[in-house]
């Protein structure tokens, strides 16, 4: 059986592509695929079980459905190298809902630190904001629901925590996400190519400072 | 590059479009770029610029004051014409559109970010201030020869979608509702466009609490059941169901209609 007999691909407009890839990581999908450079592919998007791939015209989208068995062994490949090189982001662990968050997940401020810097993340994909990475990877102990009131502004650079995912604010932004700490990394710089720190598919380990 | 304009009144979402950024939705930057991309390039072409030329976008009340002599082609106009110093202009739409053009021939001059001059109204980027006062620079060069005409707009207001990718998501019936109702446009962004006049039925199981891609012109079905068409400037990744989306061909006259007209849609 063919790797592509295994997943779901609908058309989403006029040329483009939506798969549902359960059990594999898009992320690693649409790297591979990227990597292919099949001419009029303008995007390749993953987000959390699925993924997009923005088609030009007919042609590109005929090369990608040709070629997606190479695609699926490349992403294999590819998550294996990922996982040697994580990208290191030192925290401050001041953040603001720390105390609620040790409470609520009924451990000390120490463990709970420990706790967050000693997962190795994966970046499944961004959204929400520019730059901003959904980490997965999150001790279960510290996976709470959102906040009940989201703030009106989180700082640039908080490190927060919400459901199953870590991740780091961009930019200065509303969000509901429990704040553990701070960074100084900078996460999103649009005079940068690429603008985001954190790219799809990359791993991602927090030192604490 | 020369000073062309000053700004007099920036007007109402006023910005510099041109093609939009490319390759940047998987960091959670989206592609902007100009809303109605027939207008605009029926204006640009007829100045001899390349379809997708930086050119001012306006919802209305922008006016200029003309600082160089200079050839434009506006919304509403039949056919270019030469400005002169001290000459004021207003842009506004014409009747059933939300977005109004000024271009000018080679098209306004900035520095770009990410690749564009675009500004992403999701993504706090604007590379070209458009504000009282500010001087707006043109590049001063066109590529390809002026036409006496800019070709008129087609008032269709039927537009073709393809159905998916959440079908499974939503009621059966919801896309007989999606094709048989007149929807009202209530609210017209860079970021989306809001309809009113009925509510298709999302399934008992709709909301899948997931993160998925987005793409302009997804018509995307919240629990109120009132579809919101994503813009230029949409989220990259959204969680309600898409219902369809619009065809590359109803894309101009799907997000550039004013609010209050109507839309209907038809599956491809």
């Amino acid at each position: 059986m063919s790797i592509i007999d295994s997943i779901e691909i609908v058309p989403m407009g006029t040329h483009s592509l939506h798969l549902r890839l359960d059990g594999y990581l898009p992320a690693a999908w649409a790297d591979a695929l990227r990597s292919l450079n099949i001419g009029g592919v303008s995007e390749v998007v993953p987000a959390e079980a699925t993924m997009l791939v923005r088609c030009e015209h007919q042609r590109a989208r005929e090369s990608v459905l040709s070629r997606l068995d190479e695609v699926a062994r490349i992403a294999d490949e590819t998550q294996v190298s990922l996982d040697a090189s994580p990208i290191e982001i030192s925290v401050r662990y001041d953040g603001e809902d720390l105390p609620t968050i040790a409470e609520q997940c009924g451990l000390s401020i120490e463990e709970t630190i420990n706790r967050h810097c000693s997962g190795l993340y994966v970046a499944e994909f961004c959204g929400f904001a520019p730059g901003f990475a959904y980490l997965s990877g999150l001790d279960p102990v510290l996976q709470l629901p959102r906040r009940d009131t989201p703030r009106t502004r989180v700082p640039v650079g908080s490190v927060s925590i919400a459901a199953m995912y870590s991740a780091v604010y961009p930019t200065a932004s509303p969000g509901g996400w429990h704040l553990i700490g701070s960074t100084s990394a900078a996460v999103w710089d649009i005079n940068r190519d690429p603008p985001a720190l954190i790219e799809p598919g990359r791993r991602v380990r927090f030192i604490r400072e | 590059m020369t000073t062309a304009f000053s700004v007099i009144a920036p007007g109402i979402a006023t910005s510099i479009q041109d093609r939009g950024r490319f390759g940047f939705a998987h960091l959670g930057l989206g592609r902007s770029g100009i809303v109605d991309q027939t207008l605009a390039a029926a204006l640009n072409r007829s100045l001899g610029n390349d379809p997708t030329t930086p050119i001012l976008e306006t919802a209305g009340g922008l006016v200029l004051e003309c600082v160089t002599r200079c050839l434009v082609s506006m919304s509403g106009w039949t056919s270019p014409r030469l400005m002169l110093e001290g000459e004021r202009i207003q842009v506004s739409a014409t009747s059933g559109r939300q977005w109004a053009y000024l271009a000018v021939a080679g098209g306004f001059w900035g520095n770009p970010v990410l690749g564009s001059l675009s500004a992403d109204t999701m993504a706090g980027i604007t590379a070209v201030d458009v504000s009282v006062g500010v001087s707006l620079r043109i590049d001063g060069f066109t590529s390809g020869t002026p036409s006496d005409l800019i070709a008129p707009q087609s008032a269709e207001t039927d537009v073709a979608v393809i159905s998916g990718p959440h079908l499974d998501r939503l009621s059966p019936s919801a896309l007989e509702t999606l094709t048989s109702t007149n929807w009202i446009v209530e609210n017209n962004s860079r970021v989306g466009v809001r309809l009113v006049g009925g509510a298709l039925q999302l399934a008992s199981e709709a909301a899948s609490g997931k993160s998925e891609p987005m793409i302009v012109g997804a018509l995307q079905i919240p629990p109120s059941g009132c579809p919101i068409i994503l813009g230029r400037d949409h989220p990259v990744t959204g969680g309600y169901p898409v219902a369809a989306v619009i065809d590359d061909s109803g894309l101009s006259t799907a997000l550039g209609v004013a609010v209050g007209s109507t839309l209907k849609f038809r599956l491809k």
